[in-house]
């Protein structure tokens, strides 16, 4: 039902939280308005209240408020598809953050709810409402590449003790490397070559005093018979920005960072998508710093869901979307035997 | 500004930024209480542009630049004094720090925005005094309970519209949740925080003077306790103080650190403003067991009764009128003399109160 105001809440106080406080700001014209901050710890909501110029509440509080259209979801990964599915279950639409949950069971549970209700359910695989990776789509989709024969992600992050340290769940189960950091990367794999259908992956702890890997190789094949290779560490000190290659028999195209480094045709006057303006040195933005991060895609995937409630329409980064580059990570860890 | 309708009231609407992007540059420093939060958004909303900010504290900053991304660090606080651009400088430091920061900026030919109580004791009041006549600069203090409360703002609109006639008292409750682990070392030594009459307080008064129009006012009675906390011996977590204004009208407040965990806010702050043609309610933060809302005003004149519910309609056009006043000048968002007149009383109350505990 179209609102002037979409009343937002936030659940979580941590670092990505500020990404969504952000983009709901930025998004004010859209109608968006910050409403509520949810946490766990009473004794921080004064603090947080303040912080953010709004209540702090417990979740029950939070989902209980009628001026609460959408709840983000900012808390740690394993908590994702419990306060999820509450929120649907009060009949709130839900964007959460990457990775939606932490299997398939717990996603398709989410999905199902929300297609129950009828309440949008998104998630916040941000790159795919960014310029340059929708224009890579697009000159996938119109042939400008030809047929996909290979791909390569790169992850060289730098990740400290401290960062992990910090808080707990960054080293629990759900916080590796690949569920992390390289969901991004993985979901615009997902997107541009498809769903594999066969991993082999080695993952390893290599560097730090962690349960989960902090270093992983890997390849996929696509149901085309296309292949995809995924090398991923938080070790590289001092990090190094991540790519993104995919080739095929039409051409190819190289992303380093927020930015295209090659994108070559084998017949350049037959483009029908135009090639962006390249960077030549990559910024290593999130690469050793978790705040290089931009807001702008987070502020993109806010107004397209608020769009979404307008339109009627899905968000563009929807549950069934979203649950293809969490079935992609859980396929590279049961190859590495990380996951049973 | 209220309009009216037959009996009923209404609030015409929120106020916009009165300055472009750029035109009035301040920044922030001394992140020791989150009401810097609140003072920054309250400016940054009104137009003013956030560009630096200042604290010894990395982690402080780094939180504050996750709500406030785009504003410089400054690498110390001297940095931002020497800078001829910053017109204003907002803080929120220890409170017994507030005083000689705010000499030092105003020093430096800049405006101070202090979190309340902007003292704790009268020796720094006096400073500040002559300091302000000596630079020419403003010591503004953010009494967020009235200024940043939307239906405390409306009041302040059917008061000074007659419409409860005049007022002849003001009665403030000021219940807060103590929250104890989650506060700093200072809030527990009284040297620091200045005692509770004056902490928190120092709102409660300001508001007596600001609704009943008294521009000074005696402390007729006033007294302190620490009934339940014996394992924090500086903490007073009772307070109460009588006032009479100078043009007669009567105040009675009472603060404390009691709010049980089962309230749905931080403090059911209440106020009730009587005046010779009616009364009004204020129920700032919740409106307990019914609404989990707050900024809810009950007005009862000679024509009937009303509830507003006044949450997103009043806005809060002090920051703006701040904002002018610093440009060119002015006194409209709150006189020097009413912001020192609040925190002397505070102080004077707090220095005669007896010990009930």
């Amino acid at each position: 039902m179209a609102k002037e105001t979409v009343g937002f809440a936030i659940l979580g106080a941590g670092m990505v939280a500020d990404y969504h406080y952000q983009a709901i700001k930025a998004n004010a014209e859209a109608g968006a308005r910050l409403v509520a901050v949810g946490h766990h710890e009473p004794q921080r909501f004064e603090e947080i209240g303040h912080r953010f110029g709004v209540p702090c509440l417990s979740q029950d509080e939070l989902l209980a408020k009628p001026e609460v259209d959408v709840v983000c979801i900012c808390t740690p990964n394993s908590q994702h598809a419990a306060q999820a599915l509450a929120a649907i279950r009060a009949g709130k639409h839900v964007l959460v953050e990457k990775p939606m949950a932490l299997s398939l069971t717990e996603a398709d549970a989410m999905i199902q709810a929300s297609q129950e209700t009828g309440v949008k359910l998104g998630v916040v695989l941000q790159r795919r409402t960014e310029p340059l990776f929708k224009a890579v789509y697009d000159a996938i989709a119109t042939g400008d590449l030809g047929e996909l024969t290979l791909g390569v992600i790169t992850i060289p992050y730098y990740r400290s003790q401290s960062y992990y340290q910090q808080a707990a769940w960054r080293s629990a189960w759900g916080s590796g490397v690949l569920m992390s950091q390289g969901i991004h990367l993985l979901d615009l794999l997902v997107w541009y070559m498809g769903d594999p259908v066969e991993a082999h992956a080695f993952g390893a702890t290599l560097h730090r005093q962690l349960g989960v890997e902090d270093t992983l190789a890997a390849s996929l094949k696509f149901a085309n018979g296309s292949l995809a290779t995924i090398i991923a560490t938080t070790t590289a000190a001092p990090g190094f920005p991540h790519r993104l290659e995919l080739y095929g028999t039409g051409g190819g195209i190289q992303l380093e960072g927020e930015g295209a480094i090659a994108w070559q045709l084998a017949d350049p006057t037959q483009a029908r998508i135009t090639p962006p303006a390249l960077s030549k040195a990559a910024d290593a933005g999130a690469g050793g710093d978790p705040r290089g991060i931009s807001p702008t895609g987070h502020i993109n995937i806010v107004r397209d869901f608020i769009a979404a409630l307008h339109e009627g329409r899905r968000p563009a980064v929807d549950g069934a979307e979203g649950r293809r580059s969490l079935a992609a990570v859980l396929a590279v860890y049961r190859a590495a035997g990380l996951v049973a | 500004m209220a309009s009216k309708d037959g009996m009923m009231y209404a609030p015409q609407g929120k106020p916009s930024p009165v300055v472009k992007p750029g035109e009035f540059p301040f920044a922030a420093v001394a992140l020791e209480h989150g009401h810097i939060y609140g003072q920054c958004h309250g400016l940054v909303e009104a137009g003013g542009e956030l560009r630096y900010v200042y604290d010894p504290d990395p982690a402080k900053v780094e939180r504050f630049l996750g709500v406030f991304p785009g504003v410089k660090v400054a690498s110390s606080l001297e940095a931002i004094l020497d800078d001829p651009a910053i017109k204003l400088i907002a803080a929120a430091a220890i409170p017994s720090e507030r005083g000689p920061l705010g000499l030092r900026v105003m020093d430096a030919g800049k405006d101070y925005f202090t979190d309340k109580a902007p003292f704790t004791s009268l020796e720094q009041l006096a400073a500040a005094r002559l300091k302000v006549q000596e630079t020419g600069r403003k010591y503004l203090v953010y009494y967020s309970e009235r200024l940043h409360v939307e239906c405390a703002v409306f009041a302040g609109d059917l008061v000074k519209e007659g419409v409860i006639g005049r007022v002849i008292q003001v009665l403030g409750l000021g219940p807060h949740r103590l929250n104890a682990p989650a506060r700093p070392g200072w809030f527990f030594k009284k040297a620091q925080y200045g005692g509770i009459l004056c902490d928190i307080g120092s709102h409660q008064i300001e508001q007596f003077l600001y609704y009943s129009g008294a521009q000074d006012a005696t402390v007729s009675m006033a007294a302190v306790a620490n009934y339940h906390h014996p394992a924090y011996p500086e903490l007073e977590d009772f307070g109460e103080a009588s006032l009479v204004g100078d043009n007669g009208a009567s105040g009675y407040f009472r603060v404390d650190w009691f709010t049980p965990d089962g309230l749905s806010t931080w403090g059911d702050g209440r106020m009730i403003i009587l005046g010779t043609a009616g009364y009004i309610e204020l129920r700032k933060y919740v409106d307990v067991g019914r609404e989990q809302t707050g900024n809810h005003l009950y007005l009862v004149t000679q024509e009937g009764e009303q509830h507003l519910d006044l949450n997103g309609k009043v806005g809060y056009p002090f920051f703006g009128e701040l904002i002018l006043d610093c440009l060119h000048r002015s006194e409209q968002a709150m006189t020097q003399e009413h912001a020192f007149k609040a925190a002397e009383l505070c102080l004077k109350a707090q220095e005669q109160a007896v010990r009930l505990a």
